[in-house]
């Protein structure tokens, strides 16, 4: 035993190696927005809604792979082919999910940063208000697609182990490699502009979300009434609707879009494709205006 | 009487050489420190090649509002305090020397690079701490350091290391892993200056660092910022609290309503022709006798502020004083503070 001791004084020490390129630092960035939305690193309660989300989200597609495993043995696969969702149906089934998951995302990317003026340190560093817009989107594209992905890729790889030949189901199903992250982005495409837009303005994430939500329900009531009172290119209005032919189109399931304004007046999916195009331009191009007097 | 007034005259003769051997010092000091001012000769030092910050014909308007006006600056590496009343541009120069604002008129380099052309090579060398807030309040000074550090162009794996070891440095090693929510201003404040360290930058500019700190929070925030010279870092530390800055810089850039007003070395500016002295008799003979002598003199109870156009202020004063009788306490140079200069400063630009 001694009684001698020491004290260390740490001090500062300086960063004599290499610097990373805005490559890293957006990388850096996307990760930071990754956890913002789904509350990694966080405290638990700002877990809850994201989680909640994605567990509803896949616990349908495990549920569909259980159901399959059940009834393979009881040789009524024709009938119960009709019961039993595909990937479209599954966008389908899960599109409302997603919607509200880009509502609560996109303000938690954009509110705080903002409001608690964290836009400065970003604005010191060695990065751009693109950088920075572009890695915020990116970090929701990569939420938005997981969150879209996952349950498709659990029905997918399920129906491959359940056939029993899973290289064959591979390459019989080989267009859903494309047609998957396909229908993700159109459902992203389409939604996620206006939330960044509103989320651009407003002060508080629970206000952006709101907002989001009823501006996107009260559309495809507009939608539907100024269609059929004043003419039918009205139907546009209908944001959601274009993700949702948008994915009829990409899996040739036309039921899917049955009974949205669109396809009651006659609207072409191209339509639905350049609506879907603008609506991304010109979201991006607001944001950037924006974002250009802030940072 | 006559052993005392030797001994008078013998004390008033060591003070008048410590005064100029002090003066001497300082511009010795100054020079091998390559502060610029003048050379031990009274030369010109050149040394303004060194400058880290340079900005010529600077202007910039917010509508009708000037907040900065043909701003000329040269500033060397050190401790540089910004000085002004809220309003005068401190912030708004601080803005443009990082690239965030682009200037109405003029240029601006830091370490030689132009701010305005090439603001993201300016930002990896330069740290910056905002005056306000700038954290999310639910992530950890520690999530939030590294995370800095990331968009400072810092490797993650290193990051998160560097986060550590300089909040530790501002002393939030207990502290790192709460929420900023948990935070109080003194705790937000030493973050904010964490945030702007923890990539290693040559220079750090720090934008009131000290608002809003009690009395012991400010003095370990100013012990800090003398810490970052030792470091190696150079320090632009803005602040109205004149006092700050004169316990922490050495080199003050001055600003008034967006004017220049100096832009020099503290101890040039601290310095003036003035003797002060203290008497410990009734001082109206002498200050009559240094009158008639052309001097200009100002009298606060016994102590007087003496002033001479021409010739020894300390030979004059050591005569009137043997002359008159009146008994000497001290006499030195007078040391002008910041806050001296600046309400002359600002008396004469109105």
């Amino acid at each position: 035993m001694t009684s001698e001791g020491a004290i260390f004084d740490l001090d500062y020490r300086r960063y004599e190696g290499e610097r990373t390129g805005r490559t890293k630092i957006r990388w850096a960035i996307v990760r930071d927005g990754v956890r913002k939305v789904l509350g990694l690193r966080r405290k638990a309660r700002r877990k809850i809604l994201p989680w909640g989300l994605i567990i509803l989200a896949v616990l349908p597609a495990i549920a569909v792979v259980g159901f399959q495993v059940f009834t393979q043995g009881l040789g009524a696969d024709e009938l119960l082919e009709d019961l039993i969702p595909g990937h479209a149906d599954y966008f389908g089934l899960t599109f409302q999910l997603t919607f509200l998951f880009v509502a609560l995302s996109a303000p938690e990317l954009l509110i705080p940063d903002r409001v608690g003026n964290v836009l400065t340190v970003y604005a010191s560093r060695p990065l751009t208000l693109a950088d920075y817009l572009i890695a915020r989107v990116g970090a929701l594209l990569m939420v938005v697609l997981a969150f879209t992905l996952i349950p498709q890729i659990v029905i997918y790889l399920g129906g491959a182990v359940l056939s029993g030949d899973i290289v064959r189901h591979l390459t019989d199903n080989l267009d859903l490699l494309w047609k998957i992250p396909a229908g993700s982005l159109a459902v992203f495409a389409t939604q996620a502009g206006i939330a960044f837009i509103i989320s651009a303005f407003a002060r508080r994430r629970g206000i952006a979300a709101g907002i989001y939500i009823a501006f996107t329900i009260i559309s495809g009531g507009v939608a539907f009434g100024l269609a059929e009172a004043v003419n039918r290119w009205f139907a546009i209005i209908d944001l959601q609707a274009h993700a949702i032919i948008l994915i009829g189109e990409i899996f040739s399931d036309s039921d899917l879009s049955e009974g949205t304004a669109l396809v009651e007046n006659n609207i072409s999916p191209w339509v639905s494709l350049i609506a879907v195009v603008v609506i991304a331009v010109v979201s991006g191009g607001l944001l950037y205006r924006r974002y250009r007097r802030l940072m | 009487m006559v052993r005392t007034l030797s001994a008078r005259v013998v004390f008033r003769a060591l003070l008048t050489a410590a005064t100029h051997c002090q003066q001497l010092f300082h511009r010795r000091a100054r020079y091998a420190a390559g502060r610029g001012g003048t050379n031990p000769h009274g030369l010109a030092s050149g040394t303004m090649a060194d400058s880290i910050i340079t900005a010529a014909g600077l202007n910039k308007s917010f509508g009708d509002v000037q907040a900065l006006q043909d701003v000329d600056l040269e500033v060397p590496a050190g401790r540089i305090g910004l000085v002004g009343a809220n309003g005068a541009g401190k912030s708004t120069l601080i803005k443009i020397l990082l690239g965030m604002l682009k200037p109405s008129g003029g240029v601006t380099e830091v370490y030689g690079t132009s701010a305005q052309r090439h603001p993201l090579a300016v930002r990896s060398r330069v740290g910056y701490m905002p005056e306000g807030d700038c954290f999310p309040p639910d992530q950890t000074a520690a999530d939030f350091v590294s995370y800095s550090a990331e968009l400072g162009g810092l490797p993650a794996s290193e990051s998160r290391q560097r986060a550590s070891e300089v909040l530790t440095l501002v002393g939030l090693a207990e502290e790192r892993f709460r929420n900023f929510g948990e935070f109080s201003t003194g705790m937000k404040q030493r973050a904010k200056l964490a945030q702007a360290i923890v990539h290693s930058p040559e220079l750090v500019l720090l934008d009131e660092p000290a608002s809003g700190l009690d009395p012991d929070g400010r003095e370990d925030m100013l012990n800090l910022i003398n810490r970052l010279g030792d470091f190696g870092m150079s320090v632009v530390f803005s602040s109205h609290v004149l006092g700050d800055i004169e316990r922490t810089c050495d080199w003050v850039v001055m600003l008034n309503e967006g004017r220049l007003l100096r832009n020099e070395p503290l101890a040039d500016i601290r310095a003036s022709n003035a003797v002060q002295v203290v008497l410990l008799d009734e001082p109206t003979p002498a200050v009559e006798a240094l009158e008639s002598l052309g001097a200009r003199v100002s009298v606060t109870n016994r102590t007087l502020d003496v002033e001479l156009e021409s010739g020894d202020a300390f030979v004059a004063i050591r005569d009137v004083l043997a002359e008159t009788g009146v008994g000497l306490r001290s006499m030195g140079s007078k040391e002008t503070t910041l806050e001296d200069v600046y309400l002359a400063e600002e008396e004469f630009t109105q």
